[in-house]
């Protein structure tokens, strides 16, 4: 049963990066992700028959139309509950009016979704001053800004190869060097990136001309990554990047709760804690469960991750996209390091327990 | 009475395997540790699976919507 499902979301998810790709006239061309994923899903699709295809081909056909419709959060290919291809239209809340039953005689399933903010880019983004270091001053910092360098922790970085955006958690040492802790699917690309691929900061998503390179981006460079087991089970989804002093500090910007500790705590029900991020800036929370296993969804599969961290906002959504590889820390003046921000639901975010990604990786918090 | 340890490793495959379960951990409520249970949305179906309690502890489910990795 797991199997079949994932395989009916994977199908989603890769329809959607690929509707994705060009409704953000994002001219992204060295993107691995939508490519190298859909590969074998298409090679599947063959094999399945021609129900597949018929649903692939109805999906194409009627996209453009479908998606005009207000409401319409997304289309794609999936499968029904009793295992048959249907096209897939995901809605805000389910109440579209004059939506078809069967497009080209494919059935349709609605999928009520909300909004896919981990997935669709938000358009139009506003200009936000655009100068350098605009977002260091001011009681308000915007963590998808340029700073200047070295930059607080959690900003927006990301990897030179895609147009994305995570949070830069912290700085780590190891051996006297100094390293940008965030995780594998913000610096590395989910596996596919390759050692040495520059880090920037802000990640593409938050550049204008969105997208774009500009000069004098880079931060540091892919050192090290834990792959992620799409097949098996997983403690981590955390990478670092060679960096220096001189571009990266070790405090959050303004606002933020400052130096994190060096000391780190282990998670405890109830524990309070807080983190800064690229998409949410600032948020408190509290661990709600510990020791979990979880199942989460990427853009390339579906992964398990055990004994993890679950915590829950105080007020609205702990974390959203983009604040991927937050440090999360004690709510209090200590900032003892507690988990690895990596992925979140609407009510829940998911964090790998600080301790293990640490003794992954072979370092240690560069911190107070 | 089991540590909630246990009952955990005894019965996190069967609860993952359940259609619509997320997630499943360690909590707490009211001071007592609890099995936590993710799901995606509630639904009849879930409603029959899903147990008040293991092994003495109380089963406590929230609906999480579902987990992805939250890159921009």
């Amino acid at each position: 049963m797991p199997r079949s499902r994932n395989c009916a979301v994977l199908t989603l998810r890769l329809a959607l990066v690929l509707t994705l790709a060009v409704a953000a006239g994002c001219n992204d061309s060295t993107s691995p992700a939508a490519p190298r994923a859909l590969k074998p899903e298409l090679a599947r699709g063959g094999q399945q028959g021609p129900d597949l295809r018929a649903a692939m081909a109805a999906r194409t056909k009627f996209e453009a139309r479908i998606m005009a419709k207000r409401g319409v959060e997304g289309i794609g290919v999936g499968l029904r509950d009793d295992g048959t291809p249907a096209v897939v239209i995901m809605t805000v809340n389910g109440a579209v009016g004059g939506l078809p039953h069967t497009l080209d005689g494919v059935p349709v399933k609605l999928m009520p979704t909300g909004p896919f903010s981990a997935i669709l880019p938000r358009k139009g983004k506003p200009e936000r001053g655009g100068k350098p270091g605009g977002g260091n001053g001011g009681g308000s910092a915007d963590p998808t800004a340029t700073f200047t360098r070295p930059v607080p922790i959690g900003v927006s970085i990301g990897n030179e190869n895609e147009c994305a955006a995570g949070t830069l958690g912290a700085r780590v040492t190891k051996g006297g060097n100094v390293y940008i802790l965030s995780n594998n699917h913000v610096l590395a690309r989910q596996n596919a990136a390759g050692i040495g691929e520059d880090i920037l900061q802000p990640g593409r998503y938050d550049t204008s001309p969105q997208c774009s390179i500009p000069a004098n981006s880079s931060i540091g460079t892919l050192a090290q990554f834990v792959r992620i087991n799409f097949s098996g089970n997983n403690t981590v989804d955390a990478a670092l990047a060679s960096t220096t002093t001189s571009l990266v500090g070790n405090a959050t910007f303004t606002g933020g709760y400052g130096v994190p500790n060096s000391t780190t705590k282990a998670a405890t029900i109830g524990m309070l804690v807080q983190k800064c991020g690229r998409t949410t800036s600032c948020t408190h929370g509290s661990v709600a469960s510990i020791d979990a296993t979880v199942r989460v969804q990427y853009e390339s599969g579906v992964a398990t991750f055990v004994n993890q961290v679950v915590v829950t906002g105080k007020r609205g959504a702990f974390s959203k996209a983009g604040d991927s590889g937050s440090l999360i820390v004690t709510d209090d003046s200590n900032a003892y390091p507690v988990a690895l921000l990596f992925a979140g639901g609407q009510t829940s975010t998911i964090g790998n327990p600080i301790g293990a990604v640490l003794s992954a990786l072979g370092v240690t918090i560069d911190g107070k | 009475m089991p540590s909630i340890a246990d009952v955990l490793k005894r019965h996190t495959d069967s609860l993952m395997a359940i259609p619509g379960v997320v997630g499943v951990g360690r909590g707490e409520k009211n001071g007592a540790p609890t099995v936590y249970v993710m799901v995606e949305r509630m639904t009849d179906s879930l409603r029959r699976s899903l147990p008040d309690s293991i092994e003495g502890y109380a089963v406590q489910v929230n609906v999480t919507g579902e987990i992805k990795a939250q890159p921009e």
